[in-house]
């Protein structure tokens, strides 16, 4: 076997790893006298898969924050094992391939935000050609371009916190860890972190979402787990942590009051009485788009802010646009090394965004999915009465996604891909999505339990 | 755009690339343009001597030619303008000018490419519009020597600091953190505040100097003064820099951000160190450089008895004895010895000393306790007193006294002269009673100074023939009192009134063993070392404590060091028993921590380099080496703790409710 086909399946094994591991994860803080203060993990298992967008869900204090600094080693564990990528959080040879934004920017307050880019750059051992490229387009897509020599102590709250998520981008990290990430941002810096999100996503990274900010948290994520008081209360993908199962939204051209009642009237008639129409309203705007849609007015009216610029799009090693200049062997040792690959006996992504057809398509009209619902859905018969005067029920494979949540798709701006957390399958091969392998974390804390190890 | 903006984008224009391309170029052809100018010059000046040498020649003959000049006198006088002229042609200055525009023009460009061209035009202005006028006028003189030398000291300074910023520009965790450490201590008030002190102080101090004074005192007070204020300085600001960086990374949460990228805890602390370390050489190099080049600057003064510098107004086959005394024993590195003690605390006849005087003890006094404390303080008061008895002379009962001077082979070999130093304590010093002393050489020379000024030091010359051929000994048989021969040739003693008696330091011999060059070099080493040190104690400690409990034990730390010879010595006269004559607990705790402690840091305090370097004596590279093998070793044990400590702590902290 040669050696680059070796690499390769050495990438291929360490992809099916999860890339943070966490068995029975536990920190108790204690005061000075040694005595128990807060315990602010509780036994957490968790298994963070490659290429996975996973958010850390809770209130204040439920442990989010301590779960992210003990995966990061800031915190050594009262009990329990942590394995990132396979080694102690120690591990400094491991940080190379980690971004972290804190819940808040902690800069160097005299240094201008070139300049943390750059030593954050050199601290990665960048060479000075890539730092250079990677700090203008990270200034330019969080927006800092114009105020990249003022020091950092003299910007806004939102600018440090653009200035922190292009630090924890400087590597193009495999592992992401965003803390509070949209805490401090407008709705357009907000949008462009989900956006961010969505996008490294697509690169085949992973990233480890944490938030309070239920509306940030649903937007992006693949799978998450809801914490409180340390302990993980719930665990799953957004799809099934969020669909309620016992209601049906229809979503249909504006009808008038006489067609509303004939529906009811065939829903009772159907169902024997037990089912009716609970409620009719228009859907409603989403503030965020209102408000996005405000302020790309004023831009178009070029009115003057003081603040961080229109940013620009996500920059370009990101997109991993950079490696079209290297020669043609680095292009594909690093189209190898970067390629997200699926774990053994794991289906293939289905179609990229924007693909025909695909379910929440914007600009299109849903197509509600077919077969029944469990647990007492809408009853698939009556679906198709309903809907036979305009258009007949379409044919669709029995695991197409769905899209019959309470989201309103149309809530989502028309140039976004559709390639929310909805439309991303969760199948996994192995354990069900949401609940850790047990089996492979015990058997990769087995194979490794050893404190910080040196740096290679 | 504010002044700060405009400021900062001055700076960035020029460490642009482009700019100093192009500045480059101009100082270049301004300076191919400058010398094109002066060579012209020059050669046009040469043309012009051939001239008046032509129209002289033609003047002579139209004489020769009127009969009113002899033509052997004519001969003489061409002979004698042939000369001048040749005199004249051979003085060519474009060759010593055009190495100078070359040199100036490398010094410029260097300027250039550190990125500090308009720094310095700034600098340059401020000298010129504010310290030049100042100059002009009598009343303002000093104040602009002082604005004067506060921009020379930071031109210097911020050139070191870019060079070596340059030198740490790569990308790698240990450069990258030391670069950014510069960075903080110029932008950060706490240690911009300390530099700035520095400058002042160093502009400041050669303006209070008393030009009454003699020379070498002038020089020896610099020396002492502007050297020790330096090293205090930054020593303090080393101190409060190096836990400032570590503390407030901690406090401010910023080392979350760092510890999170591939750096080892190892990394990051020599990383840190090294960043301060840096600082501590560029401050202390430039404060170095400004008291060498100015002590150098006063030597070149006329001394106390000096018509012009180096001119004896006896005569110019005399040297002032301000000189002798400057370049002899101050501007040199000279080697000292102490007599050598005819008993010790170990040696048997001692010993048996002190056991006589506990059986005597004991026969008198049955309570008396032989117990190892006891016998310890008897044996350091017996010392104490064989030590006064040796280094005292009763005028009646003893007369004389003879001290053997050891190690002195060196100088007998290299037939270096040696300077015999002694201070005289009698009589409570008072300042309107002198003494007469008489020394005896081993080969019966005597020498007699009759009139010594108590407490005062005094010095002496003595070849390097009085020294031992084989022993490299010297003996020195000192009267307390004048000694001479009588009208009938009897020899006759007129002795003081009272016991003369020679303090600690009183009496020694010293010869010139090395450069005061090479001796100040190493004198800088040594402090520079011993910032390291501290450097590592602050950093260490600012690892586990906050901001002001790591200073409070980092500056404990430094003086203690500073001062355990004098804890030493104090720890000598300090007995276990108060007046009473009771053993008291605490203070033989006292005493034991003390002894302990002085011990510890015996060799950081032994070095003495300011000391050292105002009093002219040597610091040799065996001491050197010893001063940074064990200051290196403390220094490395101090690392590894700061590595441990850091490793376990946890840099996060709980920040739920």
């Amino acid at each position: 076997m040669s050696a680059q086909a070796q690499a390769s399946v050495n990438t291929a094994s360490s992809d099916a790893r999860p890339v943070v591991a966490c068995q029975r994860l536990t920190k108790v803080f204690k005061d000075f006298w040694m005595r128990d203060r807060a315990r602010a993990v509780d036994g957490v298992d968790l298994e963070i898969r490659p290429h996975e967008i996973f958010g850390l869900l809770g209130p204040n204090g439920s442990g989010k924050s301590t779960t992210i600094k003990l995966i990061l080693g800031m915190l050594k564990p009262t009990s329990g094992r942590i394995l990132v990528f396979g080694k102690p959080p120690t591990d400094v040879a491991t940080k190379e391939r980690i971004g972290y934004l804190p819940e808040e920017s902690y800069l160097y307050p005299f240094l201008s935000a070139r300049e943390t880019l750059d030593y954050y750059g050199k601290l990665f051992g960048l060479d000075a050609r890539t730092r250079e490229r990677r700090i203008d387009e990270l200034l330019g897509m969080v927006g800092l371009t114009h105020a990249q020599f003022r020091p950092v102590r003299e910007y806004s709250k939102g600018m440090q916190r653009r200035i922190g998520i292009a630090q924890a981008l400087i590597n193009d990290p495999d592992l992401l860890i965003l803390d509070e990430p949209t805490t401090g941002l407008d709705p357009i810096g907000t949008r462009q972190v989900k956006d961010l999100i969505l996008e490294l996503g697509r690169r085949g990274k992973t990233v480890i979402l944490s938030s309070h900010l239920l509306a940030d948290v649903e937007d992006v994520v693949d799978r998450m787990v809801i914490l409180y008081g340390g302990k993980i209360r719930r665990e799953g993908t957004c799809e099934t942590l969020l669909e309620r199962t016992t209601r049906t939204t229809l979503e249909i051209d504006e009808l008038d009051e006489e067609t509303i009642a004939e529906i009811d009237r065939i829903v009772r008639q159907r169902s024997g009485g037990d089912k009716s129409i609970r409620s009719v309203a228009h859907p409603r705007q989403k503030l965020e788009e209102l408000f996005l849609g405000i302020v790309d007015e004023a831009r178009s009216e070029r009115a003057a802010t003081s603040g961080a610029t229109h940013a620009g799009s996500t920059a370009a090693f990101l997109r991993g646009a950079e490696e079209d200049t290297r020669s043609g062997d680095e292009l594909i040792d690093s189209l190898v090394a970067h390629t997200p690959e699926a774990p053994e006996g794991e289906p293939a992504k289905p179609g990229e965004p924007g693909e025909p057809g695909e379910p929440g398509e914007p600009g299109e009209p849903d197509t509600p999915a077919p077969g029944p619902a469990a647990g007492g859905g809408a009853d698939e018969s009556v679906l198709g009465e309903l809907l036979s005067d305009d258009a007949p029920v379409p044919e669709a494979p029995a695991d197409a996604p769905r899209d019959v949540s309470g989201a309103s798709p149309a809530a989502r701006p028309a140039d976004r891909p559709a390639d929310r957390p909805a439309d991303r399958p969760a199948e996994r091969a192995g354990p069900r999505a949401g609940e850790p392998d047990m089996d492979v974390i015990g058997s990769l804390l087995d194979d490794d339990g050893s404190d910080e190890e040196p740096r290679s | 755009m504010t002044l700060r903006e405009r400021i900062r984008a001055a700076d960035r224009l020029q460490k642009r690339r482009g700019f100093k391309i192009i500045a480059s170029i101009v100082v270049v052809a301004l300076a191919a343009a400058a010398y094109g100018w002066f060579f012209v010059q020059q050669t046009t000046g040469e043309t012009m001597l051939e001239s008046i040498a032509s129209a002289e020649r033609q003047a002579i003959q139209d004489q020769i030619d009127a009969g009113q000049l002899d033509p052997r006198a004519a001969d003489a006088i061409a002979q004698g303008q042939s000369d001048v002229l040749a005199l004249l042609s051979s003085r060519d200055p474009t060759v010593a000018v055009g190495i100078g525009a070359l040199v100036g023009t490398g010094v410029v460009l260097v300027v250039v490419w550190l990125g500090l061209l308009l720094t310095y035009l700034a600098l340059g202005l401020v000298a010129g519009a504010g310290a030049v006028p100042m100059l002009l006028f009598d009343q303002t003189r000093v104040y602009g020597q002082m604005l004067l030398g506060a921009v020379a000291l930071t031109a210097s300074f911020s050139a070191l600091m870019q060079a070596l910023r340059l030198v740490l520009s790569s990308a790698h965790p240990i450069p990258s953190i030391a670069r950014n450490v510069l960075a903080e201590a110029v932008r950060l008030k706490i240690s911009l505040v300390f530099i700035v002190i520095l400058v002042l102080a160093l502009a400041v101090l050669p303006t209070v100097l008393d030009g009454a004074q003699p020379l070498r005192y002038r020089v020896q007070s610099f020396l002492q003064y502007a050297t020790g204020i330096s090293f205090w300085i930054i020593a303090l600001l080393v101190v409060t820099f190096s836990v400032a960086t570590v503390a407030f990374e901690q406090r401010d949460k910023i080392i979350q951000q760092t510890m999170t990228k591939p750096v080892a805890a190892w990394e990051y602390i020599v990383g840190k160190w090294l960043g301060v370390v840096v600082l501590a050489a560029i401050l202390l190099g430039v404060s170095a450089s400004g008291v060498f080049l100015f002590t150098e600057h006063l030597r070149r003064l006329p001394a106390i008895g000096e018509v012009a510098p180096y001119v004896s107004s006896m005569g110019p086959r005399d040297v002032a004895e301000d000189r002798l005394v400057l370049e002899t024993q101050v501007l040199t590195a000279r080697r000292a010895v102490t007599p050598r003690l005819p008993f010790a605390q170990d040696d048997p006849n001692f010993l048996a000393q002190v056991d006589s005087y506990i059986e005597r003890e004991q026969a008198v006094n049955p309570i008396f306790g032989n117990t190892p404390a006891a016998r310890q303080e008897v044996t350091d008061d017996l010392y104490r007193d064989m030590l006064t008895a040796f280094m005292s002379i009763d005028p009646q009962r003893e007369r004389s006294q003879v001290y053997v001077f050891a190690d002195l082979a060196e100088a007998r070999d290299n037939d270096r002269p040696l300077t015999f130093r002694y201070r005289i304590n009698a009589e409570g010093n008072r300042p309107d009673t002198f003494y007469a002393l008489t020394f005896i050489l081993d080969d019966g020379t005597p020498i007699v100074r009759p009139r010594n000024a108590l407490g005062f030091t005094h010095t002496l010359s003595l070849p390097p023939g009085a020294v031992g051929e084989q022993s490299g000994e010297l003996r020195l048989q000192i009267f307390n009192g004048e000694l001479g021969r009588g009208p009938s040739g009897e020899i006759l003693f007129a002795a003081n009134p009272g016991t003369a008696t020679f303090p600690p330091g009183g009496l020694e011999i010293s010869y010139v063993a090395g450069s005061y060059m090479l001796n100040f070099a190493r004198v800088v080493m040594v402090l520079w070392i011993k910032l390291a040190f501290l450097s590592m104690v602050a950093i260490t400690s600012a690892t586990f404590l906050s901001f002001p409990v790591a200073t409070l034990v980092t500056m404990g730390t430094f003086l203690i060091a500073e001062g355990a010879r004098f804890i030493a010595e104090s720890v000598t006269q300090f007995g276990v028993k108060n007046p009473d004559g009771e053993f008291t607990l605490w203070r033989a705790v006292i005493r034991d921590f003390a002894d302990v402690v002085s011990d510890l840091f015996i060799v950081y305090a032994e070095l003495r380099p300011t000391e050292r370097l105002a009093d002219g004596r040597l610091l040799s590279w065996g001491e050197v080496g010893g001063g940074v093998l064990v200051l290196g070793l403390t220094t490395g044990a101090l690392f590894g703790l700061g590595i441990v400590i850091f490793r376990r702590r946890e840099l996060a902290t709980y920040s739920g409710r």
